[in-house]
């Protein structure tokens, strides 16, 4: 029997305000442990949360761009539950009525994952496990998040792995968090079950926590679904659980079952009052909304006319794209200056995350005047080529590198008369190019080229030295 | 809505409380008369729920700006000053 995976994620994303969700402790990640507290946020009896208006702006923000409804009347919960990483044995979190609602991201198939609601939420500690006791720091604790709950409309690790990283990159676009998976920032919960094929019922599923790679969260998706389809295909019957991926094995491993299921005792929180969210307000913040990533790639490729797969890689990070607009200004073809990014400029950035921070030592202004002096025919490629590399090595403008000299135009005669110097020179490899040996016009043509710099157009060179020839 | 023995079973066992038959079947009839009188003050206030508060106060929010924290050793004030930094209790799980 052919089998489907039915899959739908829920994303927690550490939101990148300044300050904490209730209190003004900073949320910058790390620092020693316990330094980011105050009698809020280590949840202290009689003290009171007072909300962050901006992660209200955020998670509208959030909500806005991966169309959603935003509700304007929204309210925030208690979620009880006990643990040490939770000091006031519960996090405020909103059950029923959510910031938004009802949204979507769309996949490159055209494909829409729903989404079905994004809360915001208070983090919790972090614990670290010491022979027989548990250590902890609240540094973390009541650091915002948002958490995105999508329909199980995925279908496969692919597809899962696309939404994830459109979510990161959209995320990323509107400023609203870093989405740092390996540091936390950003982490999924997949809910997992399998059915037959053309099965119009759900199968019954179990929760894998914690994923903080999309690597291993495809990985642990394949595993679940296989390991799903073999007991069904025993005979056995699958148990509903929350799970636990071990990287090292890729396995999945039981954590604890429903029998423990949880009773979050869901009530309203009595010390923060209703959030009533203006339509006026949401379309202000519709009105700054950048565009969306999908958006500018269209407009790269459809407008500006940058090949597809160069496009992609401008928009994939966000501060490369804007060094890539600024840059373009006045420009009259802008497929130059992607050339010059993805052709020079890549190739002293390591990996991903110098290519994210994009710390080059050319400013924008620099690299339009290097791209004017080539549109305006006073330098060739390979000058440029040349050229944009020293800058990028000391950060100097192009005019240090580039001569008067270099930029004088030849006239035809010059060339010609080089060109005649050059048959006159190499009488091999004219004897060699009447032998049928075509490519010995190159040597030919490659002697112009040094002899004039690079000033020469090489096409023109190998026509006006093949008539001298003949 | 009907309270069902089902129902008592798992509050107790989430109570982490054992309870014999008889037990059961008489906090189930107590159960019932509690539920059944909050629903009689349910439909005592029709209409729609209102969100909005006390003195119709709505959106009190303050503005994203940091603050300096607590010096640890206040923080850990509570608890004999911790353990290298951090609080510490018995390994749970
Ligand atoms: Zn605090």
């Amino acid at each position: 029997m052919k089998y489907e995976l039915v899959a739908g994620l829920e994303t927690h994303v550490e939101l990148s305000t300044k300050s904490k969700i209730f209190c003004s402790c900073t949320t910058e990640f790390g620092g020693q442990p316990n330094t980011h507290c105050c009698p809020i946020c280590i949840g202290l009896p009689g003290t009171l949360p007072k909300l962050n208006r901006s992660v209200v702006d955020y998670a509208i923000k959030a909500g806005l761009i991966t169309n959603c409804t935003i509700n304007n009347v929204s309210k925030m919960d208690r979620k009880n539950y006990v643990y040490p990483d939770l000091s006031k044995a519960y996090q405020i979190s909103q059950f029923d009525l959510p910031i938004c609602k009802n949204g979507y991201i769309e996949l490159s198939t055209g494909k829409k994952v729903r989404i079905n609601r994004i809360h915001i939420e208070e983090d919790a500690g972090k614990l670290t496990h010491r022979r027989g006791d548990t250590l902890i720091d609240y540094n973390r604790a009541g650091v915002p998040l948002i958490e995105i709950v999508t329909e199980p409309d995925i279908r496969s690790a692919e597809e899962a792995k696309e939404y994830v990283e459109k979510l990161q990159l959209i995320m990323r676009y509107i400023g609203i968090s870093d989405c740092k998976m390996q540091e936390g920032s950003m982490r999924c919960d997949i809910n997992i079950s399998v059915r037959p094929k053309g099965e119009d019922k759900f199968g019954v599923r179990t929760e894998i926590k914690n994923m903080n790679s999309i690597t291993f969260m495809a990985k642990a998706m394949q595993y679940e679904f296989e390991r799903q389809v073999d007991l069904l295909e025993s005979g056995e019957e699958v148990v509903q659980e929350t799970r636990r991926y071990d990287d090292k094995t890729n396995t999945t491993e039981s954590m604890r079952g429903k029998e423990d299921a949880d009773d979050y005792r869901y009530f309203r929180e009595p010390d923060l009052i209703t959030i009533n969210i203006l339509d006026s307000e949401i379309e202000k913040i519709r009105e700054e909304l950048p565009e969306r990533p999908d958006e500018k790639l269209s407009r790269y490729v459809n407008e500006l006319g940058i090949p597809e797969k160069d496009a992609q890689i401008i928009v994939k990070y966000k501060k490369i794209s804007e060094y890539f607009e600024k840059a373009i200004d006045g420009v009259s073809s802008a497929k130059t200056i992607s050339n010059f990014i993805i052709g020079q400029a890549f190739r002293i950035l390591e990996n991903e995350s110098e290519k994210e921070k994009f710390n080059i030592k050319v400013s924008p202004e620099n690299m339009r005047e290097l791209a004017l002096l080539l549109e305006d025919g006073k330098i060739r490629s390979g000058l440029a080529k040349s050229t944009l590399e020293k800058m990028l090595d000391t950060g100097k403008s192009c005019k240090e590198f580039i001569s008067e000299e270099d930029m004088g135009s030849i006239d035809e005669n010059t060339i010609k008369t080089l060109c005649k110097e050059a048959v006159d020179a190499n009488s091999n490899a004219v004897k060699d190019y009447l032998n049928g040996k075509e490519k010995a016009i190159k040597a030919l043509v490659g002697f112009v080229m040094k002899s004039t710099k690079g000033k020469a157009d090489a096409i023109v060179v190998e026509n006006l030295i093949k008539e001298i020839i003949r | 809505m009907v309270v069902t023995v089902e129902d008592v079973k798992k509050l107790a066992k989430l109570s982490k409380i054992s309870m014999n038959e008889e037990e059961l079947n008489q906090l189930t009839e107590d159960m019932q008369k509690i539920i059944s009188f909050a629903h009689e003050i349910n439909d005592a206030c029709d209409g729609e729920f209102e969100f909005t508060d006390i003195n119709n106060i709505i959106n009190v929010f303050r503005d994203d700006i940091v603050e300096e924290s607590f010096d640890r050793k206040e923080i850990l004030s509570g608890v004999n000053g911790g353990e290298d930094g951090f609080f510490a209790v018995k390994k749970l799980i």
